[in-house]
């Protein structure tokens, strides 16, 4: 089954005109094909037996050069264009689509080429070239990008180049994961000294968009396989700064606390870390992200978590600051689970959250901080009063 | 709102049709993976008669390359993602009698020669590679275990690893990733928790964890996100509702509300589901939408296995026998 999650660009489905990028789209409109239109090889490119296809290499060659002229020269940077478009609707050409029928024509003839190369398992610079312009329209098709790789193989290609041929496909569409791969798979080839080049890609294509999957995970397979740590934990904080609910950056952080050879791991960090997150939690209690990650500074360790003032006391000043407090009572009722024993005062902050028509004063304090969470949080009051029939016994 | 089926079949079929326009050039690589969405909504909807069995088979049977595996077209090259569609494809049907499966196998367990323990697509570290280029990721590993599964030749890999892998990829959060420290995320959640479901071991999951982030995801309009802060999209119906179902913990979310969520990310005129309402339709939401519909138990639609992705009906005709 084909997996294309959410993060990726549901691609084949994309409105055309994210796939057509803006600067390949004919200004004018001829019915008819230009005269020195090559005419491409026959439709029915897959004969069992290779010899069976001949490629007229003067057109394919005339394609080609036809092909760089209508292209203009070289790949936008990296800025002009905005990365996976969301909800646009495919583009309307109206009741006559003769744009969509000339885009119909060209991708047809750069995949019959395509195949005509591929077919006959030709790995010429021409080749090379092909496979450009068949990736330039449909960076998905992952058979177009394995020929690419056997063919720079074969030629022993300047990766360099290959790594800005990469980028100026990732300007248009970074959201896929045959670039990607594609990328990992010359980074591999250059080994460290593509380290810095690798960080410095991800960092230009997460300005754009910070939550970027593949980006991610290419980043961590740099910084594992090719090192480069030193910066990281800046890096993580100036992205939370950028946007503190930001879910990729605060799991970006927990992967470098963890596992950089720099930094001595989750204990050495946990004390400086618990400070940084509070003060996250305390400048916006409805973050999900901080609350997730406090827990797993603690990672398993319940007794200290239970134990640390500073979780309760953030918990506490969530609650008498009047703002969204799901994510302390929530805490909370965790804590007073693992046998935390509240202060006085908090058990009068907690009670005075009930609401007023409330008339079950006998309740202990983790079934109240139930009640008030079903009736905050009613979408979720299942999980809450599954939460409440939970309750150790001992913890009232 | 209401199901809008008859339109949604209608739309289907429509695309399964089109074959000259740029959408479907654009689709031509993945053509097996976008037949497997558009048979099983067929299927869920008690409509997969509507479709010509046999020209379909014979174009999956051409699809199979000569490592066994399967492109996602005729002309591409294999790769695990294809296969399993073309494995699903062919259950659906009911006629995985066509199929060669040694030589299916032997693309996921002998395709870059075997070592001591693991072999072919698996990796030292339990992980599976995609194809011979080696990209992995914890889709590779549901996409082989289904598969092996649904072929009944699970044993033929080293489970242990494998599932060792991917409890690796777990996350404070409960969640999982596409490599080990990798960011938790929807898609990912389902590959890992059904792996884990089809190998029997779930245990491995910290289901009150992972079950409260699931039920998280739901948003004020009522659909699903696939991360903290990301938008609702028809599709996280299939990947949180599944996972919530096999770790049996869906009823934390609430249901009638994603209903609507989903029925109203109908085209009601053409048929066809989007990600979001008022979005253009597709064939791969229209899966989610209508699969997720099934989920929630739409009155009329056919129940679906949130492991296997296919009907309950052909699952148990594999396991149980006919």
């Amino acid at each position: 089954m084909f997996i294309p999650l959410k993060h990726t660009t549901k691609f084949p489905y994309l409105p055309l005109s994210t796939i057509i990028p803006q600067s390949k789209r004919p200004t004018k409109i001829n019915s008819a094909p230009p005269s020195e239109y090559p005419i491409p090889p026959p439709k029915t490119v897959f004969p069992t037996n290779r010899s069976d296809l001949s490629i007229d290499d003067a057109k394919c060659d005339v394609f080609i050069g036809r092909r760089r002229r209508l292209r203009g020269g070289e790949a936008p940077d990296l800025h002009e264009e905005r990365v996976g478009r969301r909800g646009a609707r495919p583009q309307d050409d109206g009741p006559n689509p003769v744009v969509q029928i000339v885009y119909t024509r060209e991708f047809r003839e750069t995949m019959d080429y395509f195949r005509a190369v591929y077919i006959s398992d030709e790995r010429s610079p021409r080749s090379l070239g092909l496979t450009a312009e068949a990736i330039e329209l449909n960076p998905a098709n992952y058979t177009v990008w394995h020929f690419r790789r056997l063919v720079l193989e074969t030629l022993n290609s300047n990766l360099q180049d290959e790594l800005k041929f990469i980028e100026s496909v990732a300007a248009k569409i970074s959201k896929n994961y045959q670039i990607w791969h594609h990328r990992r798979w010359v980074a591999e080839k250059l080994g460290t000294e593509a380290t810095s080049a690798e960080l410095i890609f991800t960092k230009k294509i997460l300005s754009l968009d910070a939550k970027n999957y593949h980006a991610w995970s290419h980043r961590q397979w740099v910084l594992r396989a090719l090192g480069g740590w030193e910066d990281e934990l800046d890096y993580c904080c100036q992205l939370i700064e950028d946007d503190i609910f930001n879910n990729s950056a605060w799991n970006q952080r927990y992967f470098v606390i963890t596992r950089s050879p720099l930094l001595g791991g989750l204990q050495a960090m946990r004390d400086s870390e618990v400070d940084y997150t509070i003060e996250a939690i305390s400048l916006h209690p409805e973050n999900e992200s901080p609350w997730r990650y406090l827990r797993g500074l603690y990672k398993g360790d319940t007794v200290t978590l239970t134990s640390d003032p500073r979780v309760s006391n953030i918990c506490n000043k969530v609650l008498k600051s009047n703002r969204s407090h799901v994510f302390a009572l929530n805490m909370l009722l965790d804590l007073l689970c693992y046998g935390f024993v509240p202060c006085e005062e908090l058990r009068i902050t907690i009670n005075a959250l009930k609401s007023s028509g409330s008339d079950s004063p006998d309740l202990g304090l983790a079934s109240t901080i139930c009640s008030i969470l079903e009736s905050v949080d009613p979408m979720r009051s299942n999980y809450w009063a599954w939460r409440r029939t939970n309750i150790p016994f001992q913890v009232c | 709102m209401k199901l809008e089926e008859e339109k949604h079949v209608q739309y289907i079929l429509s695309v399964e049709k089109r074959s000259n326009d740029l959408e479907s050039l654009v689709m031509d690589h993945l053509k097996l993976s976008g037949a497997y969405w558009g048979l099983t909504t067929l299927h869920l909807l008690g409509r997969l008669s509507s479709v010509d069995q046999d020209r379909i088979i014979d174009w999956v049977l051409k699809c199979q390359h000569e490592s066994g595996g399967f492109a996602g077209n005729v002309g591409h090259d294999p790769h695990i993602l294809h296969t399993l569609s073309a494995v699903q494809v062919l259950a659906l049907f009911d006629r995985m009698d066509v199929l060669d499966v040694d030589k299916l196998c032997s693309c996921i367990l002998l395709y870059v020669g075997s070592s001591s323990d693991v072999a072919g697509l698996q990796n030292e570290d339990g992980s599976f590679s995609g194809d011979m280029w080696g990209e992995i990721d914890t889709r590779f590993s549901y996409c082989s275990i289904c598969c092996l599964a649904l072929l009944h030749r699970l044993d033929e890999i080293n489970i242990e690893k494998a599932v060792s892998y991917i409890v690796s990829c777990k996350n404070l959060d409960g969640g999982f990733g596409c490599t080990p420290g990798a960011e938790s995320h929807a898609g990912q959640i389902f590959c890992c928790v059904g792996a884990l479901a089809i190998t029997g071991c779930l245990s491995y999951i910290d289901k009150d964890l992972l079950g409260w982030w699931l039920c998280e995801r739901q948003v004020k309009s009522g659909g699903l996100n696939g991360r903290p802060e990301k938008l609702p999209d028809v599709c996280y119906s299939w990947w949180v509702l599944s996972s919530l179902i096999m770790i049996d913990r869906v009823d934390w979310i609430d249901k009638n509300k994603l209903s609507q969520f989903i029925l109203e990310c109908q085209d009601t005129e053409n048929g066809g589901i989007s990600d979001r309402p008022d979005d253009a339709v597709d064939v791969y939401h229209t899966y989610f939408g209508i699969a997720g519909l099934s989920h929630l138990e739409y009155p009329g639609l056919k129940a679906i296995d949130p492991a296997y992705a296919l009907p309950v009906e052909v699952v148990d005709r594999i396991f149980i026998g006919k």
